[in-house]
């Protein structure tokens, strides 16, 4: 713990690697990034889990339930994981295949799937912004981290691509940059889809330092005010309309709060902002859920209605129960949350993808909240 | 960039919006994108298609189709996971016995026999099931036996034995439980299904297996306070042997000692054995019930709460001194070890207060043992007297030959006839036997009760009076000899205090396993003072280089085969040379030989050289002094691949057990019996200054102790007392001629 502090301190007395300008908890996380990359790191052993269950030989990060296939998504956050866990080898690996079977577009950015069994592997040529960016990330971190100017050049180009494809002003008037969720079919001239799990500020942020995009940390600062606007009508969907008349939902597509919206919390406490109203009304409603005694041990809620905060579905996959001890314990003044132990084995990629970005988020921003 | 966006977007949106709608009607293709993936997605190709832009996609067609990323999120909770039970025992417990891990059946031996067993249980938490484990021997005559149980003083309806093939539960009614203390009292009357006498008393008897006997619960019951979570801490020790412990490594090597010494209490001093855990570690295989966590950053609190996993956790943070918070309320340190009764030398003593209870015998076969501890520097070599009084009766009419005999520490001191006189009162007998039969440290008093049976080739006749009965107002006293001793482990084992135990394993890793074990066995045990300076040092036989054997005349390779599996047979008679064969009076060099040996014992008492000694024994843990002018420094070398919980419980057992170690050498055979090795080559040493009032008693033990070096000093004494009387003869002899 000495240790731990000294280093803290002259982290911080640096002004940090990836954002000078980070203060508090952001600064300490920093540090615990250098610690993460370690190679006994503390979370060592769930990455080399994850690995083993979801990260094939070649670099490519299967994604089971969606019939094995591969996207950009994946392909992105196993990028960032192997970035911040130190993992080369992992890293080098996942950049080799997604360069050579997803950077398939006339620009920077990634196609947004990748199907084993299609004789066309890439049918669809657009992309997923999401993955986009923490794939941008994870280049930015690894370049920066190991002076890699071919990455960081890498990191630009997409963030560049990003800025023109993806990054459009709100139709509503209020001047707000949106981050859509590709580069196609999402403006839909009455309006702009949005999907507000895509916004990750901190990754946006660190994105636009580094290659100086500065729309990207524009996007984080108006996605910021956006998740605050909706969280103000309930609990943050899935799926969302910005119109000329302002928010609605888009018919066709989830209003609930479900499983992309579950990771709106983490990413904002990933992101330093965990007094955000998103946050604390999703806590709230965790709370309300667990404290109805309808939920059974090792069950989880997955997807609320957004508007009554009534549970609508549940998982037993644990990576879904670390988001919500997380973002439970993010909000409240105890010590220590009651994080599932991290585990593959009866839990497909995205929970347990999501579990290792809670347990990662927990060491670098929410120190207080170790599992239990 | 954007600029541009928007300026394009006004047409477009428009358009979009009205062919939106339409878009299901790209069915076809729609069909054939599902056929790929089966993932639900909206394809927009065709809308797309008929209004790209140039800054929508500046590459035109290049782009091919274009579909909404949407995924398939849910949908896999069919697929079963890892279904756990979660019911947890909190077991019965018998109080003073570990009655855990291997030891955790417990044997009933005899036509009658009584298990006082308690269980504690938490407020609130509904009980599941209450049960009781057993088993018989095929001896037994069920329709002539019963199991008579009572719960909180209330007694069952008799049960009828019948678990002859294995194990099987007694249902008892959960209602009779309260919370906090209970206690249960198991009689079993058990009757052989042939004979009778003591021989068949052996062959009738009932196990219990506390491990599998006790309350159950379902785990989420199990409340968040101090009483559920000490009821989950028993029933993660009886279920997973181990309580984890979560902690980053720093901490643990901070914290490992003060905690495992916290939980020294939960098992009667069985060991409690902690599995480090690290916080982001992956899950256990079967979830625990209870564990404890140590958060990091020294925030000094302690909580209870319920883990992800169900477990109920005891949250703490460590002080700013890197200290336990204060645990008084959720986890109390535990008492000290009651002790046995301790017998003051000079001071008659009555066996009530020695501890005595076992008073009545039901058994044609029983023993009946009184252990009592007599201080480590009472020392009596010589024919001095010990003495016990025995107010003692027996039932009228027992078979001819039957009798009782009255043992210290096995010897046999009195034989009492209990076939004449019976039902009646017997005057108050003095029984006076040697004591140097007794021993500094833990001896035994027995009572051996044999009655045969009448006759002997039926099933005894039912009975519910004892056949035998010792008052416990008998007394025995023993003589307040002068303060000696010779090096013995036993009451420097007695003293010694969990943080005085060490392990030397030449390496810089953590607490080991044994260590862990030891502390939390060998809790201190009442009425004993720390010894200042004492240690127990804890090696395991293939780190000899850390003791130094020199005192102990042995050599590394003599102690390693100690601890061998096999060794070979030692060699008792020595092979004849036939090149140096004598055929003139073979018999005379033999009978010299035994003289010589018999010389040789008067001269160098004790049990000979440590390496003849060993020569033929071998076992799993060693407890020894090496050192002889260092008595405190006690070593426990232990066989590496042993249980060290096991050799723990036996160790913190042994120092409450009249067999226990003792002398300077002292072996854990394989058997799991304490053979020791006494060194007295070296004189008792005198522990007070010798006066005249204790010379006597001082020099009986040094007479007793080495005859022949007794005598020796006797006759030059002699030598010197003639020489003066000689020259004082002759030099006065011419005077008195003048």
């Amino acid at each position: 713990m000495k240790r731990r502090t000294m280093l803290y301190s002259m982290v911080s007395a640096a002004g940090g690697v990836f954002a000078p300008g980070l203060l508090g908890s952001q600064a300490k996380a920093q540090y615990f990034g250098g610690e993460l990359s370690e190679p006994n790191g503390p979370l060592a052993a769930p990455w080399a889990a994850w690995k083993a269950a979801f990260l094939a030989e070649d670099g490519r990060v299967v994604d089971a339930l969606q019939q094995g296939a591969s996207h950009s998504e994946s392909q992105g956050y196993g990028l960032l994981l192997a970035a911040l866990l130190g993992d080369n080898s992992a890293f080098d690996s996942i950049y080799r295949w997604t360069e050579a079977n997803l950077a398939v577009r006339s620009d920077a950015l990634l196609a947004w799937r990748w199907l084993p069994d299609s004789v066309n592997r890439v049918p669809d040529k657009n992309n997923a912004s999401d993955g986009d960016l923490f794939y941008a990330w994870g280049l930015v971190i690894r370049g920066q981290r190991d002076a890699m100017p071919q990455l960081l050049e890498r990191a630009s180009a997409m963030a560049r691509d990003l800025v023109a494809k993806c990054v459009i002003e709100a139709p509503d008037g209020s001047g707000r940059l949106l981050f859509t969720p590709a580069a196609q079919g999402f403006d839909r001239g009455d309006g702009v889809i949005i999907n507000p799990s895509y916004y990750m500020p901190r990754a946006l942020r660190a994105v636009a330092q580094v290659t100086g995009q500065g729309d990207l940390a524009t996007c984080a600062s108006d996605g910021e005010t956006l998740l605050a606007q909706l969280a103000g009508g309930g609990l943050v969907p899935d799926w969302i309309r910005v119109g000329p008349d302002g928010l609605s939902t888009v018919e066709g597509m989830s209003a609930r709060n479900g499983y992309d919206a579950l990771r709106v919390a983490l990413f904002m406490i990933w992101s330093g902002n965990a007094n955000q109203v998103a946050v604390t009304s999703q806590a709230l409603a965790y709370q309300r859920a667990a404290n109805s005694g309808r939920l059974g041990q090792g069950e989880y809620v997955t997807v609320f209605d957004r508007l009554s905060g009534n549970v609508i579905e549940t998982s037993r996959h644990v990576g879904y129960g670390a988001i919500a001890a997380y973002v439970n314990c993010s909000v409240t003044t105890q010590f220590g949350a009651p994080i599932p132990f991290f585990q593959t084995v009866d839990q497909p990629y995205y929970p347990a993808t999501l579990h290792l970005m809670t347990l990662i988020s927990q060491i670098q921003t929410a120190s207080t909240c170790e599992p239990i | 960039m954007t600029q541009a966006f928007k300026r394009t977007t006004a047409f477009r949106s428009i358009c979009l919006a009205c062919l939106l709608s339409g878009a299901a009607l790209s069915s076809t293709a729609q069909a054939q994108q599902q056929q790929d993936g089966d993932v639900p997605t909206i394809d927009l190709a065709p809308v797309l298609r008929m209004f790209q832009t140039e800054d929508a996609s500046p590459e035109g067609g290049d782009e091919g189709t274009f579909s909404i990323p949407e995924y398939d999120r849910g949908g896999d909770d069919g697929k079963p996971q890892a279904v756990t039970s979660n019911k947890v025992l909190l077991p019965l417990r018998m109080a003073g016995m570990t009655a855990t891990g291997h030891d955790r059946v417990v044997r009933l031996t005899g036509e009658r026999a009584v298990a006082s067993l308690f269980v504690d249980l938490p407020a609130l938490a509904p009980v599941k099931s209450f049960k009781l484990s057993y088993r018989i021997s095929i001896n037994v005559l069920p329709a002539r036996s019963q199991i008579l149980i009572s719960v909180n003083g209330k007694t069952l309806d008799p049960i009828q034995p019948t678990a002859f093939s294995g194990f099987e539960d007694i249902e008892l009614p959960a209602e009779m439980l309260v919370p906090g203390r209970n206690e249960i009292n198991v009689v079993v009357q058990e009757s052989h299904r042939i004979f009778c006498g003591p021989e068949a008393t052996f062959e009738i008897w009932t196990e219990l297996d506390l491990g599998a006997s006790g309350v159950e619960y379902e785990s989420k019951d199990l409340a968040g306070d101090t009483d559920g979570f000490m009821s989950a801490l028993l029933a993660q020790l009886v279920s997973q042997n181990v309580i984890p412990v979560r902690a980053d490594d720093e901490t643990l090597t901070a914290i490992m000692p003060a905690l495992t010494e916290r939980l020294a209490g939960l098992r009667n001093g069985a060991p409690v054995m902690l599995r480090p855990q690290g916080i982001y570690a992956s899950p256990s295989i079967i979830p625990p019930v209870a564990r404890i966590t140590i958060l990091p950053d020294n925030r000094d609190f302690a909580e209870i709460r319920q883990g992800a996993d169900g477990a109920q956790v005891l949250v703490m943070s460590l002080t700013a001194d890197n200290k336990l918070p204060n645990l008084d309320m959720l986890l109390p340190a535990p008492p000290p070890v009651p002790d046995v009764g301790i017998l003051v030398p000079g001071q008659r003593t009555s066996l009530e207060d020695l501890k005595f209870s076992d008073v009545s015998a039901y058994n044609r076969y029983s023993e009946q043992n009184a252990n009592f501890r007599l201080p480590g520097d009472w020392l009596v070599l010589s024919s001095q007297n010990a003495m016990l009084k025995l107010l003692y009766s027996f039932a009228d009419g027992l078979p001819e030959n039957a009798l009782m005999l009255v043992k210290i520490n096995g010897t046999t001191v009195r034989l009492l006839p209990l076939d004449q006189g019976g039902g009646s009162t017997i005057p108050l007998l003095d029984i006076g036997f040697p004591a140097r039969l007794l021993h500094p440290g833990v001896n035994q008093l027995t009572f051996v009760s044999l009655v045969p049976g009448d006759p002997p080739d039926l099933p005894c006749p039912a009975f519910d009076s004892p056949l035998m009965t010792i008052d416990a107002t008998s007394t025995l006293l023993v003589p307040e000899v002068p303060k000696m001793a010779f090096v013995n482990v036993s009451d420097t084992l007695a003293g010694i205090t969990p943080d005085q135990i060490f392990y030397r394993s030449g390496s810089e890793e953590g607490e080991s396993d044994i260590e862990m074990a030891l502390k939390t066995a060998m809790r201190t045990l009442e009425g004993h003072t720390q010894q200042d300076g004492a240690s127990l040092n804890v090696i395991e036989s293939d780190s000899l280089d850390q003791i130094s054997l020199g005192g102990l005349n042995l050599s590394r390779r003599e102690l390693e085969a100690v601890f061998l599996n096999r060794r070979p047979a030692p060699m008792t008679q020595p092979i004849e040379d036939p090149s140096t064969r004598t055929w003139v009076m073979p018999a005379f060099s033999d009978i010299l030989a035994a003289v010589g040996r018999n010389v040789r014992d008067l001269a160098s008492p004790g049990d000979g050289d440590l390496r003849d000694w060993l020569s033929d024994r071998n076992g799993k843990a060693v407890v020894t002094i090496p050192q002889a002018d260092d008595p405190l420094s006690l070593w426990l070398i232990v066989r590496p691949e042993t249980d060290p919980a096991e050799i723990a419980a036996k160790l913190a057992q042994a120092r409450l057990d009249p067999n226990g170690p003792s002398g300077r050498f002292a072996l854990l055979t394989n058997d799991d019996q304490w053979e020791s090795w006494h060194d007295s080559s070296s004189p008792p040493g005198l522990k007070e200054p010798l006066t005249l009032k204790n010379f006597r008693e001082v020099a009986g033990n040094y007479a007793s102790w080495s005859p022949l070096y007794f005598v020796l000093v006797l006759f030059g004494l002699t030598i010197i007392s003639v020489c003066l009387a000689l020259a004082f003869v002759v030099t006065t002899r011419g005077r008195r001629k003048r």
